[in-house]
Formats: C-alpha cells, sequence, structure tokens
C-alpha cells in the first residue's frame, strides 16, 4: 500500500493564495510578527528603547526589518513549520503560524535572519516558494511534510553578542503582486492599518495618544519607515475636538472592553475621502478592517453618519480574535459582544451627527433667509424690483418666517445665529408689513409706467399668468424672465 | 560552502583609508550629500567607512551565478545591521552591463552623475565577455562619457587584480605613450624599455591604466588628475591594484590631448606599497624620466 498523508502541498497553495485577496495584507503580516518581537523585547528589556520597523521596497523585493527580541534557533527552525506558532493569542498580534508563509504566494523565495537577544549568532532560514509551488503545480502534490523539509535551510552564522534583530526578504516579488511595490500606495496603507504613531501635524496627536496610553493597557505605537520615510497615522484636520468612549463588558464588570475616540467633521456631512473615514477597529493597535466594517457592526440606522467621523475602537476584550486576514472578527461570542455592547458609541455619534446637522440645517436657513431678505430689500430701495414680483416676495418672507420657527424649537443653538434668526424675523415681519401696506413700495409698475389701457392690461396680466403657471415650480427662472421683459420693454420704450 | 560576505584585510581598510584622503582631498562642496555608484562588496565597506560622506549609496552586487540572491541578500541586511538601508539602493547584475545598459537585470535605472564611482573589481581588468568585448574598460570609458554629458567633476576609483593581462594592448599602449614622449622630446626609451621588460604586470598596468583614463577623460571635456598608484596584497595573497583619479570637468576643455607633463608625471609618480596595513612609496626599482626640456 502506498504511503499515506495527511496533508498535501496544495493545502498550502490554498493558505497562502486563498487567504489574502488583498496582497497588502500579506506586508501587514510581517509588519505584525515585526511589532510582536518589538513587544517582546520591551517586555523583557523594558529600558531599551524602540527603534523602527524599517520596510524597503525595491524591486524586485521587499525586506521588513525590526530590532525587536529576536528568534532563537528553535523559534526559527520552527519558523518553517506552518501552521505552528508559539506566540499568545492574547499578547501577540499573530499567533496562527500561517501568516509566514503567505509570503510564498507572492516572492520566489522567503529569507529570514534572526539574531536573538543575547546570543552571539544569527540564524538564517529560507523558505524556497518557488519550487515548493513549482512542484504542487507540477501534478504532483506531495506530501506538505516533504514539501516543507526539502524546500526550506536554516543555517547558522557568528554575530556579533550585543545584536537582536529580525530581517526578512520576500525576494522577487511575482508580477501579480505589483501592487506590493507601489511605494505610494504601501505609505498609505501602512499609515491606515500599521502600529504606527499619531502624525505629529495633526491637531489632536498629543491629546490622543495620551489618553490610549492612560486607557489601553500595553498601547504600543512602533515607528515605522518605508524606504527612508517615516510612516504616521494620517487624519483630517477639518474636525472637531476627539471625544473618547470607555466600553465596559457589562454593569457587573466593569472592565475595559473597548476604548473608542472619535473626531467629528467640523464642515458638513461625510469626510472625503470616504475610505479615510469612519471609526476603525484596532487590535493591539493593527487595523482590523477599515471604517465600513465598524459602520458595518454598529451603525443599525443612519448608517451614512458613520462617515461623519473618524477614529478608532481599540479591542481590549481577550475573546475577540481578528480573522487571519484582519478584514473582520472571527465570528463569535466575542464579536458578537463586542458588535452589542460598542454600537452605544455607534448611537452616541449618531445622536450627535444629527443634532450637529440640525444646527447646521438652522444656520443654513438663518444665513439664507437673511441673503434673501438683504437682496429684497437692496432691489426696493433702489426701486427695481418687478410689481409682477409682489406676490412671490410676500411667499418667500412667510416660508423664511415658518422655516425659522420651525427650527427654533427643541435644538440646541449657536447663540450667534440666535440673535441673527431674530433679527431676520424683525425684518421679513417689517417688510412684509411695508408689502401689504404700501402699494408702490419700491416696486416697478411697467403697466403704470407705459399707461396700458385696460385691454392691454388684460393682455398683459394674461401673458403673465401663463408665465406663472408654467414655472410655478421654477420660481427664480420666472423671476429672471420678467426682469428680462421689463429691461427689454424699458430698452425699447425708452422708459 | 556559500560564499560568504566578503571579509577585509588590513591592507584593504588602509586602501579605504587613502581612497577617503582621495575624496576629502577633491570634493570640498556638500559633504554628507555625495552620491556613490559602484562595487562596494555585499559586506559594504565602502558605504560603511565613509557612511559620514554620502547620502546615497547605489550599490552594485551581481552575486555567485545560480545564488545570486544569495549575496544580495547580505547586502541588504548588512545595509541594515549598519544603519544605512534607506541610503542603499542596491542594482543587481553586472556592473559593467549596468553601466552599458543604463538599468540592472530588474529594469532599476542609473541615475547619473554621482560624485564617486568606485569600480572595485575583484578580479583583473581585461575580462571578456562572450563577444570578445572588454567589458571593464568600457565600463570605465562609459562612466566618464555618462558623467561627462552632465558636466558632473568626480572620483573616479578603480581597483582590480592582475588577472588576464592583455598583454598586447597594455604593451600597444606604452608604446603610443613612448611615441608621445619622444615627440615631445624626452628620452623615454630606456625608461619605457625598462618597464616593458619588467617580469612584473603591475609595473606596467601602472602606466597603462592613467594612461587610459586620461585618454578617456580628454575626449569627455575632463581634465584628470590621477594620484599613486596603490599596490597591495589582497585576500589569499592576491596582488591587487588601486587607482584613484580626480576628473575636473572644464566645459572649455575641448578635446584635450594629454600634456607632455602628464605622462612624465604618470610614469615618474611612485606606488604606494601597502604591507601589513602601513603605505611606503616606492619606486619598484624602475628608473624615472628625466625632466622634459623646457
Amino acid at each position: 500500500m502506498a504511503q499515506t498523508a495527511f496533508a498535501y502541498g496544495s493545502v498550502l497553495e490554498a493558505l497562502s493564495r486563498g487567504l489574502y485577496p488583498d496582497k497588502r495584507h500579506i506586508l501587514r503580516e510581517f509588519v505584525q510578527n515585526a511589532y510582536d518581537s518589538i513587544y517582546d523585547l520591551r517586555k523583557a528589556h523594558p529600558k531599551l528603547g524602540i527603534a523602527p520597523i524599517e520596510i524597503k521596497i525595491q524591486s524586485p523585493s521587499i525586506t521588513i526589518a525590526d530590532l525587536g527580541l529576536g528568534m532563537t534557533y528553535t523559534q526559527v527552525e520552527q519558523y518553517r513549520f506552518l501552521g505552528f506558532s508559539e506566540k499568545e493569542r492574547t499578547k501577540h498580534a499573530g499567533f496562527r503560524g500561517i501568516g509566514k508563509y503567505s509570503g510564498s504566494a507572492v516572492a520566489e523565495k522567503l529569507i529570514v535572519d534572526s539574531s536573538p537577544y543575547g546570543t552571539a549568532k544569527r540564524f538564517r532560514v529560507v523558505i524556497h516558494a518557488d519550487l515548493m509551488m513549482q512542484e504542487v503545480k507540477a501534478g504532483n502534490n506531495p506530501p506538505l511534510e516533504r514539501l516543507l523539509e526539502e524546500y526550506t535551510e536554516v543555517s547558522e552564522e557568528s554575530e556579533e553578542a550585543e545584536a537582536h534583530y529580525t530581517f526578512v526578504e520576500l525576494h522577487k516579488i511575482a508580477k501579480d503582486a505589483d501592487v506590493l511595490m507601489d511605494v505610494s500606495d504601501i505609505s498609505d496603507y501602512l499609515a491606515r492599518a500599521a502600529p504606527v504613531p499619531f502624525d505629529p501635524h495633526f491637531q489632536y496627536t498629543e491629546q490622543i495618544e495620551k489618553k490610549l496610553r492612560e486607557n489601553v493597557p500595553e498601547y504600543l505605537a512602533v515607528p515605522l519607515s518605508l524606504n527612508g520615510s517615516e510612516i504616521r497615522k494620517k487624519f483630517f484636520s477639518n474636525c472637531l475636538e476627539p471625544e473618547f468612549d470607555s466600553v465596559l463588558f457589562d454593569d457587573k464588570k466593569p472592565e475595559v472592553l473597548a476604548f473608542s475616540w472619535s473626531c467629528q467633521n467640523s464642515e458638513k456631512g461625510q469626510f472625503d475621502p470616504k475610505d479615510l473615514a469612519g471609526l476603525v477597529f484596532r487590535a493591539k493597535n493593527i487595523a482590523v478592517g477599515d471604517g465600513q466594517l465598524s459602520r458595518r457592526m454598529l451603525w443599525k440606522t443612519t448608517p451614512e453618519r458613520a462617515l461623519h467621523f473618524f477614529g478608532e475602537i481599540h479591542v481590549l476584550d481577550p475573546d475577540v480574535t481578528p480573522s487571519s486576514d484582519r478584514t473582520d472578527f472571527e465570528d463569535d461570542k466575542g464579536r458578537t459582544r463586542l458588535a452589542t455592547r460598542c454600537a452605544r458609541i455607534a448611537s452616541n455619534l449618531s445622536r450627535k451627527a444629527g443634532a450637529e446637522s440640525q444646527i447646521r440645517r438652522f444656520d443654513e436657513v438663518v444665513e439664507k433667509g437673511s441673503d434673501v431678505v438683504k437682496a429684497r430689500e437692496t432691489d426696493l430701495k433702489a426701486g427695481k424690483l418687478p410689481a409682477e414680483l409682489r406676490e412671490q416676495v410676500v411667499f418667500e418672507m412667510q416660508k423664511i418666517q415658518e422655516n425659522v420657527n420651525k427650527r427654533l424649537k427643541g435644538v440646541p443653538k449657536k447663540e450667534r445665529t440666535l440673535r441673527q434668526a431674530k433679527r431676520l424675523m424683525t425684518k421679513t415681519r417689517r417688510l412684509l408689513y411695508t408689502l401689504q401696506t404700501d402699494d408702490k413700495a419700491g416696486f416697478v409698475d411697467l403697466a403704470g409706467t407705459l399707461r396700458f389701457d385696460a385691454k392691454m392690461r388684460t393682455l398683459y396680466n394674461t401673458i403673465l399668468d401663463v408665465l406663472r403657471e408654467e414655472f410655478r415650480h421654477d420660481t427664480a427662472r420666472l423671476e429672471r424672465i420678467i426682469r428680462r421683459i421689463h429691461d427689454a420693454v424699458k430698452a425699447r420704450f425708452d422708459t | 560552502m556559500r560564499k560568504g560576505p566578503q571579509r577585509f584585510t588590513r591592507n584593504k581598510d588602509r586602501v579605504r583609508e587613502l581612497q577617503r584622503e582621495t575624496l576629502e582631498k577633491y570634493l570640498h562642496e556638500y559633504r554628507g550629500r555625495w552620491r556613490y555608484f559602484g562595487l562596494p562588496s555585499s559586506a559594504l565597506g565602502d558605504a560603511i567607512a565613509w557612511r559620514d560622506l554620502f547620502s546615497e549609496f547605489v550599490a552594485v552586487e551581481r552575486g555567485v551565478e545560480g545564488k545570486e540572491w544569495e549575496l544580495q541578500h547580505d547586502l541588504e541586511l548588512r545595509a541594515f545591521r549598519s544603519g544605512i538601508s534607506a541610503r542603499v539602493t542596491q542594482l543587481r547584475g553586472d556592473i559593467d552591463r549596468i553601466i552599458a545598459r543604463g538599468k540592472d537585470s530588474f529594469g532599476n535605472k542609473v541615475v547619473f552623475p554621482f560624485d564617486v564611482v568606485s569600480l572595485d573589481y575583484s578580479g583583473g581588468l581585461f575580462y571578456l565577455d562572450k563577444k570578445g568585448k572588454k567589458l571593464r574598460l568600457q565600463a570605465i570609458a562609459n562612466v566618464v562619457e555618462l558623467q561627462g554629458k552632465v558636466g558632473k567633476s568626480f572620483v573616479l576609483m578603480v581597483s582590480c587584480n592582475l588577472d588576464a593581462v592583455n598583454q598586447a594592448e597594455v604593451r600597444g599602449a606604452l608604446g603610443n605613450m613612448k611615441t608621445e614622449l619622444i615627440r615631445y622630446g624626452a628620452k623615454a626609451e630606456e625608461v619605457l624599455a625598462a618597464y616593458l621588460k619588467d617580469a612584473r604586470d603591475e609595473v606596467r598596468l601602472k602606466l597603462y591604466v592613467p594612461y587610459f583614463v586620461n585618454q578617456e577623460a580628454a575626449k569627455n571635456h575632463y581634465h584628470c588628475e590621477t594620484q599613486n598608484v596603490i599596490v597591495y596584497n589582497g585576500n589569499r595573497g592576491v596582488r591587487m591594484m588601486a587607482f584613484r583619479f580626480f576628473l575636473a570637468f572644464d566645459q572649455a576643455t575641448e578635446a584635450l590631448r594629454s600634456p607632455r607633463e602628464r605622462l612624465s608625471q604618470i610614469i615618474n609618480k611612485p606606488f604606494l606599497e601597502i604591507i601589513d596595513g602601513q603605505d611606503q612609496l616606492t619606486t619598484s626599482g624602475m628608473p624615472k624620466l628625466e625632466a622634459l626640456p623646457s
């Protein structure tokens, strides 16, 4: 009987290729490993400083390097294993032992050098992904065990005693993974997804980072450079002061399940571009999904308001596990609890956005009304307003009063707008009184000026009625037509 | 066993110190922001030793055939370990072909000009490609031309061993030197005859390489200043030579001919021989050319 195995090479292909439809997540996997190594170093030697993770993209390779704790020989040996990791789910960002093989989907070789803290050695593991895949694709589909053993190698060399680092090269990036070589795109991606510090130019950086350090246990932001340029979390500058929210497990368990911060758009509506808007979940300070994930999970009503904000929700619940590609969380009790408890964040923000929107709408109504009144007053004062528009002006004033009155109730308002609204109401009342009591009131009466006889007046009024009927939904156009008639008649009759 | 990163001898370290003196002598402006192009080896010796002088190192690594990735990876690792990763741009492939094509095996372009070009070959200068072309000498000529196109003064450093010296070509060049010197009235027969008779290739290369670079410089509006040629024993006792030139661009210099003083200077300039990391000037037993009649 032929020898049997319990896993075959095609598993590797499926895992490495199928796991990450967005290939940029592969790079994030390696950043995650670097982050974990730095986290371990900090835990073991808190006095040591944090050196940046360095990423270099230059055709044909990508390198990811960190000055973290490094890997021992045993760990480097285990690096060859698929689905094996001694990392702890609750402490580390990566723990499945699969992500490292994701590199084999995009590179010919994975070359990893590591020197563990306190050992004057450097260990190297080489994964010949090209040779593995060749054999799988040739239809041989060898047992996974043999494939991993045959096409991976470990070696060691001496190293400086004080060295501690891990250096990974994804050698010869495949053509279909070109997206990984786009430095600008990767820079934006890492700024969103990686556990990097805030942009120092963002006006609330200091305030938010302080709060995160206070409220997120073991909060760690690691500097990261890409081709020598520092990567920072970037945010919109047109925002209001940040708000913070600690979500507890439940009333009986007063421990923090998630800590969020958010900033609302200081201008109208949603942020643009939208892919930078919304609240992003972060576990170990590494993004899980984007602003759309929290929108889908938490915003049960008015989801459009999710994009009136940007911010982060740092997940502290150890039972919540990011999915392998970190586009969502594993669908379990932890996720359900996260969604249920954090829904409060969404409803608070939604309410806030609603109130803000009403304030803004009131401001707009007052501002627009003031402009209309001012324009009408100016025209009347100059005696330029066609008498045919009298009814329209009356209607406008009444409408302004109605709109302002409607929005005066219930909603908080800015003091300045309130004063402006009162002035506006006074003006509209005064204008309406004038229109109702003064026949002339600064209007131009074309029929009177040209001394229309009764027949002519009837004809003219009939034409106007037709026009009014025709343009009843477009009063601005009607006004333009009437003004043009006035101008044309004046020019013709030299009045 | 895999080929590890190159390890440097004390002699090579001294060569690098002397090269640094050349850089500091000739390049005054924008120190710290110079651009380097060349062959620092996967151990990045030049880049590490001169990190304070340069803002960018364009380092070429070919690697060992069939396992190119290994030394190329070592170079990147070394750059990271030395804290200069962001300043190092690696071009992969044969430097002579890269210079000729303007790009490396992966399409990464070489962007001229540079402040320093260091062609630190571990082999001889006269290697031929499959078509019989002298790639390395052509590369030197190409570099001078490409730098000249943008009018950039620069330091050119060339190192090589004494493998496969093309005797006919070297002797031909020395013959041309003799003719030129005689035309200027120098008593060059005996001196050049001594060089031609000597058993050591290094004495002839001491004349040939500067003469060659001077010729190329002249074609491209450069004044060339040659420094003492260095000889030393490298790894495994291999005899090595290191040449240092400063090429000063001068647009007004139309098809400059080698000045007669230049040839006599090249001949009379003693070797700098490095033994056990110490250098000393030596004529190597070669006769000097008498001063030319004024």
